[in-house]
Formats: C-alpha cells, sequence, structure tokens
C-alpha cells in the first residue's frame, strides 16, 4: 500500500511545518503576460457557443435520467437512500453544464436539488414532493427552452422552489468563519 | 500580450465527455496543445508515469477514483510521479466545507463550475505567477494553504471572473 508524503521520514510533532520551496519551472515555459487577449477570448466564447448547439439535446437525455431515478425512488421506499444518492449525482451533472451554455435557470434548479439532498437524511414523502418539484421546473425549462434566469417567471420559480425545501430542511443558522492558522 | 502558453503540458480529467471536449477546445483556444485527457483519477494517475503534466485540471466527482482520491494519491503515495504538480479542482460543489475538504488533500487552485474562459484562464495564470511553496507536516503535504478563503462560492458570471476570488 502506499506510504503517506506527509509523514515519511522523522516524525514531525503536531504544528512543526516544513516548507519546500518547489522551483518554478512551469513559468520557464511560458512567456508573454497579462490577460485574456480579446482574441482569445472570442476562441473560447466562439467554442462554447458551438458546443452549446448540442447542450438541449443533452439535457433532455440528463433529464429524462434523472426522471427515471426519481420514479424509481418513489417505488422502492426501501432503497431510497441509495437512488437519492443518484439522484444528487444526476442534478449535479445537471447544474454544472447548464449556465456554461447560457442556461443559468437549469444551474439554480440544479444547485438547489443538489443542497437539498445534502441537507436531508429523511427521504419520506415529503421529500419526494420536494425532488418532483424541482424535476418539474427543469422538465419546463428546458421544455421551453429558457435561456438566461428566466426573467420574472424564472425568479417566480426558484422563490417557489425555495419555499417547497424549506418546509422540509429549514435553513440553518450559519457558522461563524474560522480563521486559517 | 496575452501569455504563450504553448510549451505546456496539461493532463485534463472528466469523466463527462462532452465536459471533456469542451474544455479541451477552450484550453486549445488559448493555446495549450500538448493535453492528455482521462475519465477518472486512477487512469489519471496511470497517465502521469509517461505524461510529464505541468498542470492537471481534474473534475471532482468521478467514478470509480474521484479527484479528490486523485489528488490524495498524486500528493502522498509513496509511487506519486508528480507529487508537486499544481491541481487546479473544477466541480459543482461550492459549498465551504467542500472547499475545505479538496484544500486539505493538497488541491492548488479551486474553479467551480460553470465553466468560463475568463476562469479557467485566470487559474493558469495563477498557477504561472504565484506557485505555492509547498509545507509538509506530520499530517499534511501539499501547496501551502495559507491564503485567505475568499468569497468565490457564488456563480461565476460570464466573463465577469476578477481572477483573484479563487484562492483556497
Amino acid at each position: 500500500m502506499t506510504e503517506d508524503r506527509a509523514t515519511e521520514g522523522e516524525q514531525r510533532p503536531p504544528g512543526k511545518a516544513e516548507i519546500v520551496e518547489v522551483p518554478n519551472t512551469i513559468r520557464q515555459k511560458v512567456s508573454g503576460s497579462g490577460p485574456i487577449s480579446s482574441e482569445m477570448l472570442q476562441r473560447a466564447e466562439k467554442i462554447i457557443v458551438e458546443h452549446g448547439a448540442e447542450y438541449i439535446g443533452r439535457a433532455q437525455a440528463q433529464i429524462e435520467g434523472l426522471v427515471k431515478t426519481v420514479q424509481a425512488a418513489k417505488a422502492e421506499k426501501d432503497n431510497r437512500a441509495e437512488l437519492f444518492d443518484q439522484i444528487f449525482q444526476q442534478s449535479h451533472d445537471i447544474r454544472g453544464m447548464g449556465a456554461t451554455f447560457g442556461y443559468d435557470l437549469v444551474t439554480v434548479v440544479g444547485s438547489s436539488l443538489c443542497n437539498f439532498i445534502e441537507e436531508i437524511d429523511d427521504y419520506s414523502e415529503p421529500a419526494m414532493e420536494v425532488v418532483n418539484a424541482h424535476v418539474d421546473a427543469l422538465r419546463a425549462v428546458i421544455g421551453n427552452d429558457v435561456q438566461g434566469d428566466g426573467g420574472a417567471i424564472g425568479r417566480q420559480m426558484v422563490f417557489g422552489l425555495s419555499k417547497v425545501v424549506e418546509k422540509v430542511a429549514p435553513p440553518k443558522k450559519p457558522e461563524p468563519e474560522k480563521a486559517e492558522k | 500580450m496575452a501569455y504563450d502558453f504553448k510549451l505546456l503540458n496539461l493532463l485534463l480529467v472528466e469523466d463527462d465527455s462532452s465536459m471533456r471536449a469542451l474544455i479541451r477546445d477552450i484550453l486549445v483556444a488559448f493555446g495549450i496543445t500538448n493535453i492528455q485527457t482521462a475519465s477518472d483519477g486512477s487512469q489519471a494517475y496511470a497517465e502521469l508515469r509517461h505524461f510529464a503534466a505541468d498542470i492537471v485540471v481534474t473534475d471532482w466527482q468521478m467514478e470509480p477514483l474521484d479527484g479528490i482520491d486523485f489528488t490524495r494519491m498524486v500528493r502522498s503515495a509513496a509511487d506519486s510521479p508528480n507529487p508537486f504538480v499544481p491541481i487546479v479542482m473544477l466541480t459543482s460543489y461550492t459549498s465551504r466545507a467542500r472547499v475545505m475538504e479538496a484544500r486539505d488533500v493538497g488541491v492548488t487552485e479551486f474553479l467551480a463550475k460553470p465553466v468560463t474562459a475568463q476562469g479557467l484562464y485566470s487559474r493558469i495564470v495563477t498557477i504561472v505567477e504565484s506557485p505555492r511553496p509547498f509545507v509538509r507536516t506530520s499530517v499534511y503535504f501539499g501547496p501551502d494553504r495559507r491564503r485567505t478563503i475568499k468569497d468565490f462560492m457564488g456563480m461565476e458570471r460570464r466573463g465577469g471572473d476578477d481572477g483573484d476570488d479563487h484562492d483556497i
């Protein structure tokens, strides 16, 4: 098995740190400086637009997969913890792509679903209802090709979802920030 | 004048083929052409044995080996081919706890999805211009973690990355 580099050599007392300066070989391989050029940015943005042409079809397939898992969770009560884990993974993938291609509302709804699943450990019917509300929202957004934040209707949708979530998983008080040593 | 990255070797680790193709093409648009790809951490670890990566860009959530365990192996395994390689963690996870977890296994920079060209560019520039010393303690080996955790956790706006919101 592997040896932990953190404990290689002599054992250090807790809190004692050895600083290892690493030669900056990368800088030697890179010339130039400055922010991204407008030409480079345009090239990259064009690529994002080109890839985005396939996004709707892909998002539909992702949501169909999500719907199947949600249906399975509805039917298999004893297997919900595992199926909710799958729902989390699928919505995590959905949220990761939406805003990249201008579908910000997809990312917002997907994030809301992910955050909700991370917060709960009771997968009973109220939780299923919250999941269903998110899935319906995602279907509506993609089915109607809603780009950006969806305007007033999009904001209303997000607000509505937050209220549905609050009923099952009330927001926690934020933990105080701890300073890094 | 922007940076010329053509001599850089970059390893891209992402399980989603569409996202992998997108990021690869954006990197090519930056002039990075020496790119190897892998679809999970174990494939990436094997790739590092014969590809001298200058930078690794990795997704978090992958199977069988995710980005966290991959980073842990790169930093800490006795047979690691490149324990000092800068690692950019690309992920939809944005909670503070997740960021701390990534930091504590030795991730160098953190880039929240959705991907933007500006965001990706700024992480690469940070690695080029502001390399971190490494620290070895009894419980940690990796880039110096003593940087401010700034409020990067919101969604990055398209084209609105200021290049200073991602330190971990």
